[in-house]
């Protein structure tokens, strides 16, 4: 099996796999952390759904790069979707499956009718479940890619203070200075960034486990933002190079193989948080 | 008969989907005529004797071959579903290599070029999606029918046709999957 894995890895396409993803999976669980604690956790289902509506109005379009459009219409809709939840004429968790399902629905429909490709289920499917497209980018993508990732990890260090802040509480953040609404808004374009990378990855319908599941996990076992933060991160890489390994060697698909291991490693975290409640572990 | 009609239109839009850099397979197809069912119907209906050829008994065993530039074979199905996207993604990158692949082989008959095109069908882990490499065989008594599992070694080639650019393995060899 090591030999098998060794003689992949000379393929060029599994070693952009594994930049990707890893990048991807750190990315998303650090924002997890934030988006898990302000109750946000649905928001990356309902975005991932709003890019896979955009991705099949690019389609349509016949646009050779799908990204660029993907991007713009879900960071919009990012942040249409935060101010709503702010102003709340129509509810946090009504917006975003409106918007979830609207998108998905409109996208599959676009899809059916103008018909972009000749295998309209292989595409829905690629799109939906990742499929094998992590081991289909292009050197193009993956420079973009890496891009996209420095810039979102880089604006979570510098504002990492400040989004701290307005995770726990926004009126004391808003009280103290900090621009709460900003940083909100900051925080859904960075998500939007990271939905639209991790379609590559895991697919739009299984996003939300890259998100959610190693920033959870991680609470299990640490109290502290910082710990959670640090511990969601090594987690979530982990588990993300550990899918797309066994995945690459066992064949299965990369999308479930990964969201598999991050529900393991959930498992793992809440049996040593019950050891460790029931006085099993010091 | 309904899977023969979905693997048939599979086969169509597989080989009406040209390859080329900087774009990929799929995103070709769109803008190529897609085959509808009657016309996979018609083209069947019109050339039945297309549709003969050896079983799977009647093609020759494997061989050992170790001058291959390329072993699909060797690869699990995810890989090889990555590799043939890349081979269609970057066609040169793979001109004059010898390439062997291995799956199901399907024929179809094209009215506009008036030929008959035969391919092995690649499907990837989940099923859902599936390439086509197109092979043309140095002795043309050994092409088998379709669905047959076979393997074929060939040197990998690229050519124009009807505008636009495709991909096959020529000078080929065949041996029972």
């Amino acid at each position: 099996m090591i030999d098998r894995l060794i003689y992949y890895l000379g393929f060029p396409f599994v070693r952009y796999a594994l930049i990707v993803g890893v990048l991807i999976a750190l990315c998303s669980s650090l924002l997890g952390v934030s988006l898990v604690l302000k109750r946000f956790s649905f928001i990356g289902d309902g975005l991932s759904h709003v890019a896979f509506g955009a991705m099949a109005v690019a389609s349509v379009m016949k646009m050779t790069n799908e990204m660029p459009l993907t991007l713009l219409i879900t960071m919009v809709c990012a942040v249409l979707l935060l101010r709503t939840g702010q102003k709340a004429k129509l509810s946090g968790d009504a917006a975003v499956a409106m918007l979830s399902v609207g998108a998905l629905a409109i996208g599959y429909l676009l899809m059916n009718i103008f018909t972009p490709g000749g295998n309209l289920s292989g595409d829905v499917c690629t799109t939906l479940f990742g499929s094998t497209s992590i081991l289909t980018l292009t050197k193009g993508e993956v420079y973009l890619c890496i891009v996209l990732s420095a810039l979102v990890l880089a604006a979570f260090v510098l504002l990492y203070n400040k989004l701290f802040a307005v995770t726990f509480d926004e009126n004391f953040a808003s009280a103290t200075g900090v621009s709460a609404g900003t940083y909100n808004m900051i925080l859904a374009m960075m998500t939007a960034v990271i939905i639209v990378l991790a379609m590559n990855l895991v697919g739009s319908l299984l996003i939300s486990a890259l998100v959610i599941f190693p920033a959870l996990s991680a609470m299990r076992v640490f109290r502290s933002f910082r710990s959670v933060t640090i511990c969601s991160a090594v987690l979530s890489v982990i588990c993300a190079l550990l899918g797309l390994l066994i995945s690459i060697v066992t064949s299965t698909p990369v999308g479930s193989t990964i969201v598999a291991v991050d529900l393991a490693a959930f498992g793992l975290f809440a049996l040593w948080d019950k050891l460790k409640t029931g006085g099993f572990i010091r | 008969m309904k899977r023969t009609i979905v693997l048939a239109l599979t086969l169509c839009v597989l080989l009406l989907t040209a390859c080329g850099s900087g774009e990929t397979a799929a995103s070709k197809a769109s803008s190529t005529n897609t085959p509808t069912v009657a016309d996979v119907l018609n083209a069947e209906n019109a050339k039945p004797e297309e549709k003969t050829g050896l079983t799977a008994d009647q093609l020759p065993e494997a061989s050992a071959d170790d001058d291959v530039d390329l072993d699909l074979t060797q690869m699990n199905a995810n890989m090889v579903y990555a590799e043939v996207n890349n081979i269609m993604v970057s066609p040169e990158d793979y001109v004059g290599k010898t390439v062997r692949m291995g799956g199901p082989c399907y024929s179809v008959y094209v009215d506009e070029t008036k030929q008959t095109y035969y391919a092995v069908i690649i499907q990837d882990a989940t099923a859902c999606c599936s390439q086509g490499l197109e092979y043309v065989l140095a002795d043309d008594s050994l092409y088998p029918k379709d669905d047959t599992e076979v393997v074929v070694t060939g040197t990998f080639e690229t050519y124009e046709e009807l505008g636009a650019l495709y991909c096959h393995l020529v000078d080929a060899t065949i041996a029972r999957g």
